[in-house]
């Protein structure tokens, strides 16, 4: 049995980058970063979104060629090494994503649920979206950002109600010299997805890829915006004690009118349905490296389910003790060296190789 | 395709049951439940322990909920109306309500109380891990709507409002001013003072609803409670409150009243726009507060004809009363030491956060006030006159 094909245009990695930036920077933002850098935060996601830029370039530059990650070397080694090393990256940033989309479910749509159930379901829907093949999942992705686009604008921007610009001042503030690496690490997660793109096959000509670095840009104002608006709404103070802002945000909307409530909650269903397609193309990009570390041609179906039982066993362990912390600034640190240093290498390398 | 294909399509045909698995493994039905529509916090008679009034509203003695309920028929409730106060007290709130809820029936479920009322005396301690409680658990939500009242809530949680079924409602609907609009109340959101009282340089205000005394008793705005961090600091009364309000740039209906030359007229605000600033004399912060605004002339209890001279010397007269009533009340909050207008945040701003607020909160409480006033008549009702 193989999965369906797996080719994405590149007007779908805009989509991609976008959607992730969104779901990724609405369960993360502040905490860790704000207790980081203070209110220079802000600057370090501006900085995240620049070094992602130069792994979008790379992976851009590779699919140009009709190349994958795992394709811009000769050496079967690179294959291997390149192929588990995506494997494990995607495994831990999916039992990341997996675990926030849960604890949002369980704060606001489904409270008292367990865990383990939202887990299984999660990974079941994530499985199935990376088996029918990321070309489809995205399909479904572009179609909700199309219906959907301008209602979640709408919605992001209603915690804008009762937001105090002052307590934006002072726009940033001294950071010490130890919390540089860590800071840039945090403000690069957002980003992450652009670190998984390189695995994915695509085709797109020059002119489409604009569009890939629109989403980038479209990526990094909705970044920009939820942090911003923490601050105005909360202020710092606040907001390094809050766990999710992003829902602490949408928490804090009052709206009399029942209309506004429901679409509130449609807008949940909405963000769980986009980190659900968000999370399968992970799972795929991970799965197609792991299938081409061990020498199958396209994505075997096992290792979308390795990697999806690994992943639900994982959540269960770290929900058992407070690991995510480390795990998550371990994962953007991959994302991070992926992006700026493995991927312009790769590309350059294998323009060099082609010429 | 293949029989394993055919087998994970199966798989994924059956994940809406395993949803509906997941949601509905714990599921009550709701004459079950009873929901706590307010809460009241005070502390308790022994040391260092909390004193917890729930405001419970029972489902099964509403008709629209559930059937032959509210009195409409047979079964249901017990008789008694819509809504039941609980008291219970424990060395904190979480263990309070646990009490509570080991004596109910039935599931007692917080996520539906909208307003949660603090004892003063309580207030007057401190109210930072209250705080902490209320917006740590998930079930407690952020837009709860915060108040004081002076004595035991309890007071205030188990009188019957003159148009309302039971005080939650009562208080819901002033607080959120879905239904009262008065200048009188000054509601704050539970997120709203948890930052208020976290951020540098600016500080909370609780809204005071109290109960008249006598037969008639009902609940009645108080004034509004003035922090400073996490601890109240003094009160001001509900024409304080007012002035408070306009001075925040709240756009409510704030009527003033001025009197010249013995005749009373009263005037109601529109447009208002409220300039803040701070400004320095050597060490000595000075609270500068422009107030501008137009109005629409309400009530003469005078005969002088409204003619051009008289509008001008209206518009000077409530322009006056106004300034005095500004100056009356930034010097009190000021000398209470709480700093509702966010003057300390001007500072903190000003010195790019690198800011001593110890040092200015000393020197807050001693500041000189300018308050300049321009209220015009722009409009005189639908009499010409």
């Amino acid at each position: 049995m193989r999965a369906y094909r797996q080719e994405i245009s590149t007007g779908q990695v805009a989509v991609l980058i976008l959607a992730a930036s969104f779901v990724l920077s609405s369960i993360r933002i502040g905490y860790i970063g704000f207790r980081l850098t203070g209110r220079s935060n802000w600057l370090f996601s501006l900085l995240g979104g620049l070094l992602s830029l130069v792994g979008l370039w790379s992976a851009l530059r590779l699919q140009r060629r009709g190349l994958t990650l795992l394709d811009a070397l000769p050496w079967s080694g690179w294959r291997m090494v390149t192929g588990l090393a995506a494997g494990l990256f995607s495994t831990v940033l999916v039992v990341y994503v997996n675990r926030h989309a849960i604890d949002l479910v369980r704060v606001t749509l489904l409270p008292g649920t367990s865990s383990l159930w939202l887990s299984l379901i999660n990974m079941a829907v994530a499985g199935y979206a990376a088996w029918i093949g990321v070309e489809r999942a995205m399909r479904g992705l572009q179609a909700a950002g199309f219906f959907a686009g301008g209602l979640l604008l709408v919605l992001s921007l209603l915690p804008l109600q009762m937001v105090n610009a002052a307590w934006l001042v002072p726009w940033f503030e001294g950071v010490a010299p130890d919390s540089w690496l860590p800071g840039i690490v945090e403000g690069i997660y957002p980003f992450s997805t652009t670190a998984v793109l390189p695995l994915l096959p695509a085709r797109g000509d020059r002119k489409s890829e604009r569009l890939a670095y629109l989403g980038l840009a479209g990526g990094l104002v909705v970044v920009l915006l939820h942090t911003l608006m923490g601050m105005a709404k909360f202020g710092v103070e606040t907001l390094i004690t809050l766990k999710y802002p992003f829902i602490s945000l949408i928490d804090a909307v009052r709206v009399e009118n029942f209309v506004v409530e429901r679409l509130l909650f449609g807008y949940l269903v909405l963000w769980y349905l986009l980190a659900m397609i968000v999370l399968g193309i992970i799972l795929q990009a991970g799965a197609y490296g792991l299938s081409r570390a061990v020498g199958k041609p396209q994505t075997s179906p096992w290792a979308i389910l390795v990697m999806t039982v690994v992943a639900v066993l994982a959540l269960q362990f770290m929900r058992s003790s407070t690991a995510i912390v480390p795990v998550q600034m371990g994962l953007s640190a991959g994302a991070l060296l992926l992006s700026v240093l493995v991927l312009p290498l790769a590309a350059l390398l294998s323009g060099r190789r082609q010429s | 395709m293949s029989p394993r294909a055919r087998l994970l399509l199966v798989v994924a045909a059956f994940l809406p049951v395993l949803l509906a698995l997941a949601t509905s493994s714990d599921i009550r039905q709701v004459n079950r439940v009873a929901f706590v529509t307010a809460m009241g916090i005070e502390e308790g008679e022994e040391e260092a322990a909390v004193k917890v009034h729930l405001l419970v509203a029972v489902p099964s003695r509403t008709p629209g909920l559930a059937p032959g309920g509210g009195g409409g028929g047979g079964g249901g409730g017990t008789g008694g109306g819509p809504t039941v106060l609980l008291t219970e007290e424990g060395a904190s709130i979480s263990e309070a309500v646990e009490k509570a809820k080991a004596k109910l029936e039935w599931e007692l479920n917080l996520g539906h109380s909208k307003v949660i009322m603090f004892a003063d005396s309580l207030a007057e301690k401190g109210l930072q891990h209250d705080l902490d409680f209320l917006m740590r658990w998930e079930e407690i939500q952020v837009i709860s709507m915060l108040g004081v009242t002076p004595g035991s809530p309890r007071k205030v949680l188990e009188q019957k409002p003159l148009l309302t079924a039971s005080s939650a409602d009562h208080l819901v609907d002033i607080f959120t001013r879905s239904g009262s609009r008065s200048p009188q109340v000054m509601p704050i959101y539970l997120w709203r003072f948890y930052a208020l009282s976290q951020e540098p340089g600016q500080d909370g205000y609780l809204p005071i609803i109290g109960t008249t005394e006598g037969g008639d008793a009902k609940l009645v705005p108080m004034g509004t409670a003035l922090f400073h961090q996490w601890r109240m600091v003094g009160r001001i009364n509900e024409s304080e409150t007012k002035t408070l309000a306009l001075l925040m740039n709240q756009r409510l209906e704030n009527l003033v009243g001025a009197t010249l030359k013995g005749d009373r007229f009263t005037m109601i605000l529109s447009e208002a726009h409220v300039d803040r600033r701070l400004t320095w004399q050597g060490e000595s912060p000075q609270l500068r507060v422009s107030v501008r605004s137009g109005g629409i002339l309400q009530e003469r209890r005078s005969a002088l004809p409204l003619t051009t001279e008289v509008i001008l010397a209206l518009d000077e007269a409530f322009s006056r009363s106004v300034k005095a009533e500004t100056e009356v009340l930034l010097r009190k909050i000021a000398a209470m030491g709480s700093d509702p207008l966010g003057f300390g945040r001007m500072y903190y701003n000003a010195t790019w956060g690198q800011a001593d607020l110890a040092w200015f909160a000393e020197r807050y409480r001693k500041a000189t006030v300018e308050v300049t006033a321009n209220l015009e008549v722009k409009h005189r009702g639908v009499l010409g006159e």
